[in-house]
């Protein structure tokens, strides 16, 4: 119901005081699937998801008022969401004063943790492949191959010039054909 | 000239041929080709001069309609030779009506072409340019969500927004970090009235100054007092002295040593609450 509601209808809501609350909990039934699986396929765990994708949201309650409506509000959404889950991968790193290379291993060992975990399949290979990409290229690779986001609005998310993302997108996927065949 | 009649007698010791010819020129430039070079290599370096030097040179609004002429030239060019009809002189109507667009286009279209063709082009390839081994995974979700969770989330964050109700304080059998807590709430009264107790030309010390004093005197008396006071009494009375409830007690129950470090704070949201429930752990079991 709320994925088909106008950006530009439920910005207005939120911006009148009698309506602000139904607002905002209409942008986020409208966003929080994609966004809540952008992130998931960041941190990997349900609860990491949770805790990530609730900040991020009480963020954009505090940030909205400011929210300039010539850019789009699904991009602004993915890059807030983008750089919640960097951080948050940030802090754990920080936290377990561990190298970036050990959260990346750690967070495949979530992965393989998985109760459904089974290597044999493709479709977790993919993941734990992944995993193993350094974090930019993670990001594009995710944007692009589940999220099918055009480069045009990838390059405003994560404000990087569109040939940067094509080649990040192109070794990212280069790298993972290579660990799926060989790993 | 002594260089030219060197190069003469060079040729003459040479026996060429070339010693006797007059020198001549055989290349032409067009009439009046030197005249005007010098402005026009200025023109050229100046740049973006060059279309005011010109402009200076030829009729109001001449290059206003230089494109259409030109074209209307062009098209004159491509009229059979042995016809002497135009267009213009076919149908003026016509002729008049050929420029005006009656279609319009989104504004910024023409912008973002270039991209949004590459994108449809490369969205199109994308499952060309993909390994096979990559094709058809993109829908295989192997993560789980618990069951409901995206029906409640909206209504979770939104509480999240709200304002929490102010902290209730509960009150525990030992009170012995709030004792400590309400005697430093004490420590400014009791000031006051020792300080008023050795300067006998100030004013009388009240009943409860006086009392307070007394007090301070025997701890083991101060002890057996404070107990017989009722929790909501001690709060009531730190409330009624301006003082933080919560803050006294981490005051007086924390050394500083164990406090977390302004770095610990910032790398984890959760660090502060973490300490606050050691707190509260460390009390009970006092």
């Amino acid at each position: 119901m709320a994925e088909h509601l106008d950006d530009k209808e439920l910005l207005q809501q939120f911006k009148e005081p009698a309506t602000k609350e139904r607002g905002f909990t209409l942008i986020i039934k409208k966003y929080q699937e994609k966004l809540y699986w952008h992130v998931r396929r960041m941190v990997v765990e349900h609860e990491d998801a949770n805790d990530v994708l609730q900040n991020m949201f009480i963020k954009v309650w505090n940030a909205l008022g400011n929210f300039r409506e010539d850019s789009q509000l699904y991009t602004w959404l993915y890059r807030i969401a983008t750089n919640e889950s960097l951080t948050y991968i940030e802090q754990q790193k920080r936290k377990a004063s561990v190298s970036l290379s050990d959260v990346e291993s750690g967070l495949s060992n979530k992965l393989m943790a998985d109760k459904h975990f089974d290597a044999n399949k493709l479709e977790w290979k993919l993941q734990v492949a992944i995993q193993q990409l350094p974090e930019k290229q993670r990001v594009v690779f995710n944007l692009r191959y589940y999220d099918e986001m055009p480069y045009e609005q990838m390059s405003r998310v994560l404000e990087t010039s569109e040939g940067a993302l094509k080649a990040s997108y192109h070794h990212a996927v280069k790298k993972i054909e290579a660990y799926i065949i060989n790993g | 000239m002594d260089t030219r009649n060197d190069i003469l007698r060079e040729l003459q010791e040479l026996q060429s041929t070339l010693a006797g010819n007059e020198v001549v020129n055989v290349f032409t430039v067009p009439e009046g080709y030197f005249e005007g070079f010098a402005g026009s290599v200025m023109r050229t370096i100046n740049g973006d001069s060059i279309l005011k030097a010109i402009g200076s040179d030829v009729p109001d609004g001449y290059f206003d309609t230089l494109a259409s002429n030109i074209l209307s030239k062009i098209k004159q060019q491509n009229v059979a030779p042995d016809s002497d009809e135009t267009e213009e002189s076919l149908s003026p109507l016509l002729e008049s009506l050929r420029y005006k667009n009656v279609f319009e286009v989104p504004q910024g279209y023409f912008e973002g072409l270039t991209g949004r063709i590459t994108d449809k082009l490369y969205a199109g390839d994308k499952m060309v340019q993909l390994p096979a081994v990559l094709q058809g995974l993109q829908d295989k979700n192997v993560f789980e969500v618990p069951q409901g969770y995206f029906d409640g989330l909206a209504t979770e964050i939104m509480s999240k927004l709200k304002p929490e109700p102010a902290k209730l304080i509960r009150m525990r059998s030992s009170l012995r970090v709030i004792k400590y807590a309400v005697a430093a709430a004490f420590v400014g009264v009791m000031a006051l009235g020792v300080y008023q107790f050795i300067q006998p030309g100030l004013a009388e010390l009240t009943a409860v100054q006086k009392e307070g004093v007394a007090l301070s005197k025997d701890e083991v008396k101060y002890n057996s007092e404070f107990d017989k006071v009722s929790d909501e009494a001690i709060v009531k009375f730190l409330e009624t002295e301006g003082q933080d409830v919560d803050a006294a007690l981490i005051a007086v129950a924390v050394d500083e040593k164990e406090l977390p470090t302004e770095d610990e704070l910032m790398l984890d949201d959760k660090t502060l609450d973490n300490f606050l429930n050691d707190i509260d752990n460390k009390d009970l079991n006092n």
